[in-house]
């Protein structure tokens, strides 16, 4: 479809971006590999459910989504549950769920599920097991760009925070209360993100994220500095799938 | 590659000396010979003899006294005929290289079926050749007769000096042969010689019912078996299966990307077979036949039925690289077979995208590992959920709760201690993996009663909790309180995230 002259003139990159300005989902591109890193081990959880949140945006529809689970994570934080899965709008016919004994398996099969344009692969990492290294990550990330696949990886070791990594982004996430509970009325599921390493240029960011039962969509809300006050509340749009 | 039409050919291995030669394998052969005894009630009679103590007139049967004052220097060993069993079993094992229809017959014999192998070896007499040399290796003599029957090829093998009798030929091979080819009982075998029948042939000619009124009929089936006019019960070692495909390999190969060649070659034969039958593959499993070891075997599952050779052949090479140190093959693998283990109808406009993958990850970590899931149209929480190996056809999905359900769900609801200020109210606070958690808020509760099924399952009470630091659990009441229990006990089931 052509876009209107106009159109193309405003989309013109004519100031440096910041990370406000991309806004959450613009920090998150498809076809690279993303990290996302509990702040505690208590938080953990909500990192595996912004993960699952994301698929939403970031897979092709139909295209396969993986989902690779250290085996550890499941007996820590539960096993996934197909109602729950099934809620957040997601088709569990594309869902591929695999369980590894192994931290050297899952690695393998989550290369697997990057083989494939417009796919996607969860790979939710417990808090045990070898380092991840860089050429671990440098195999997902290759994988991920030169097919047009995204991949999200939770790192449950919360030192993997200072670890290096050959993701696009990396994300430390933290539960939150609610912001907006009533009596017998429980309110959003909520966490904040923070963006603590970004190849795209941004350097720190933080949003305020919140689950949407009704629109079966995250809602990301910039924290912090005056600049992101001037966002703050403003529609988040889910980015475009590249197309190759 | 099999034909399994009508006409069968079979081989009969006999290992003349087995217990034997399983001994001289352990070191025990001795310049005198070696022979084998039993206890014959309070005699200890000679079993078995290897080749040299037969030349100095040692042979079964004897007294081990006697064979000891002819032969003081011969080696006496115990037979252990359990070993015998065992160490036939693993020969019949080594057979399945070359054919996968093998039938044991104790305790010194083998049956292969042939008819659908022998061409890959050139021929029935350079297959014959190969089975005695390569069991000869391993030190195993053998005589091997080939014919239409088991019974024929036995007799052939035992008693015969030529030792393929051609299709169509079996009774005219027999005719000169002692009627202890039959594999009589003794005490038949020396009533026909008292009648003064000493060959197969002198049988054959005689008029069928007074021999089979004389000899009963036991005689009469082993005759009509070995003439091919009665069909003998074998039970094979494992059921062959219908559609399979053998590789001799010229030299023994050892890395995986040759193995990998091989297969792939004889996935081509798996194709066509399937092909004619409009069928695909959903299990393939993978022999290979090292030169010496035992066999390894890989299966492998395909989600949506395949048939492309190299669709088949794929899965194999990642367990042939990721196997190849466990595997350890000394010197190499000599043989590979492919059996079709499960087929269905093929169907080639299947999307294949996901299916492929299923299938190359379950290749290397197991059918178990990788899994679909769907929702079950049920009200308990874990009968809501199926939960299959992805190789298996896709379970129907119905919608899911409308109530909210959280992503993760323990396999066992962990039981905690709440504080509930009214009884059929929510928590206040509860203690879980003994961290003290305050309820900051509470949507419920869904009531979920057990189904009629299990009527004595107690009704369940579910709430949203979520507590001061946001995290949020689905934690249920066993029980109506002051209906079905006083002590009602709480249990956290699963994370909504």
């Amino acid at each position: 479809m052509r876009k209107p002259a106009h159109a193309l003139l405003l989309a013109a990159p004519a100031k440096v971006e910041t990370p406000e300005r991309k806004g959450f989902f613009g920090l998150i591109p498809p076809a690279r590999l993303h990290e996302a890193i509990p702040q505690t081990s208590a938080d953990a959880p909500r990192a595996g459910f912004l993960l699952a949140a994301l698929a939403k945006t970031l897979k092709a529809p139909g295209a396969p989504l993986l989902w690779v689970r250290e085996a550890e994570v499941g007996g820590e934080g539960g096993e996934l549950y197909a109602p729950g899965f099934a809620q957040l709008g997601l088709s569990l016919a594309d869902l591929i769920l695999v369980r590894a004994r192994k931290r050297a398996d899952a690695l393998w099969a989550a290369e697997q599920g990057l083989k494939r344009e417009g796919a996607l692969t969860l790979l939710e990492l417990g808090a045990r097991g070898r380092d991840i290294d860089l050429t671990a990550t440098r195999r997902l990330a290759l994988a991920a760009e030169s097919n047009g696949a995204t991949a999200l990886m939770m790192r449950g070791d919360l030192a993997g925070a200072s670890a290096p990594s050959a993701a696009w982004t990396r994300w430390s996430i933290a539960r939150a209360p609610a912001r907006c509970a009533h009596a017998n009325e429980i309110g959003p599921l909520s966490m904040t993100a923070s963006l603590i390493r970004d190849r795209g240029g941004a350097h720190h960011a933080r949003f305020f994220l919140e689950w949407s039962e009704d629109e079966h969509a995250l809602r990301a809300e910039a924290l912090g500095g005056d600049l992101a006050e001037a966002f703050a509340g403003g529609p988040a749009r889910a980015p475009r799938l590249r197309r190759a | 590659m099999s034909t399994h039409s009508a006409q069968k050919r079979w081989a009969a291995i006999w290992l003349k000396r087995l217990p034997a030669d399983r001994l001289a394998r352990l070191g025990c052969a001795a310049p005198d010979g070696l022979a084998l005894y039993v206890r014959v009630g309070n005699a200890h009679v000679i079993s078995a003899v290897d080749q040299k103590a037969a030349r100095l007139g040692i042979h079964p049967g004897m007294a081990l006294a006697d064979a000891r004052a002819q032969r003081p220097d011969l080696r006496i060993e115990e037979a252990a005929p359990h070993e015998d069993a065992r160490v036939l079993d693993r020969i019949a094992a080594f057979c399945e290289r070359w054919t996968p229809s093998v039938v044991l017959d104790s305790p010194d014999g083998i049956f292969l079926e042939i008819a659908g192998a022998a061409h890959l070896f050139g021929g029935e007499e350079k297959m014959r050749a190969l089975i005695r040399k390569r069991l000869g290796e391993h030190g195993y003599g053998a005589r091997v007769g080939v014919a239409d029957t088991p019974g024929a090829a036995w007799a052939l093998a035992h008693f015969s000096n030529d030792l393929i009798a051609p299709a169509g030929e079996s009774e005219k091979a027999l005719a000169p042969l002692p009627i202890a080819g039959l594999r009589l009982e003794p005490q038949g075998e020396a009533l026909l010689k008292r009648l003064g029948l000493s060959t197969i042939g002198d049988l054959i000619a005689r008029p069928r019912a007074p021999f089979a009124a004389r000899v009963g009929e036991r005689a009469q089936r082993l005759l009509d078996e070995a003439l091919g006019r009665a069909e003998p019960a074998l039970t094979y070692r494992r059921p062959p299966p219908e559609i399979f495909a053998t590789r001799q390999l010229l030299e023994p190969l050892m890395d995986a990307d040759s193995l990998f060649i091989a297969a792939k070659d004889a996935a081509a034969d798996i194709a066509d077979l399937v092909e004619r039958r409009g069928l695909g593959v959903r299990r393939l499993g993978l022999t290979l036949y090292a030169v010496s070891g035992t066999p390894r075997r890989i299966v492998i599952g395909f989600s949506t039925p395949e048939r492309a050779p190299e669709d088949l052949a794929k899965p194999f090479l990642e367990r042939l690289r990721g196997g190849a140190e466990s595997f350890n093959f000394e010197f190499g693998v000599e043989a590979i077979r492919l059996d079709a283990l499960e087929t269905a109808r093929y169907d080639a406009d299947a999307d294949r995208t996901s299916a492929r993958l299923v299938d190359a990850l379950a290749a290397r970590l197991g059918a178990d590992a990788v899994e679909r899931l769907a929702c079950a149209d049920r009200h308990t929480p874990e009968a809501a959920e199926i939960k299959e190996s992805a190789l298996r056809p896709p379970a129907a999905n119905a919608a899911p709760a409308r109530a909210p359900r959280p992503l993760k769900l323990f396999a066992r609801p962990e039981l905690i201690e709440a504080i509930a200020p009214i009884p059929d109210g929510a928590p206040m606070r509860f203690r879980w993996r003994r961290v003290l958690r305050e309820v900051a808020h509470a949507e419920g509760p869904e009531r979920i009663a057990g189904e009629w099924m299990h009527k004595e399952a107690p009704t369940r009470d579910y709430f949203q909790i979520e507590d001061q630091t946001g995290a949020r659990y689905w934690i249920f009441r066993e029980g109506l309180y002051g209906r079905e229990t006083n002590a009602p006990r709480w249990f956290v089931h699963g994370l909504f995230g």
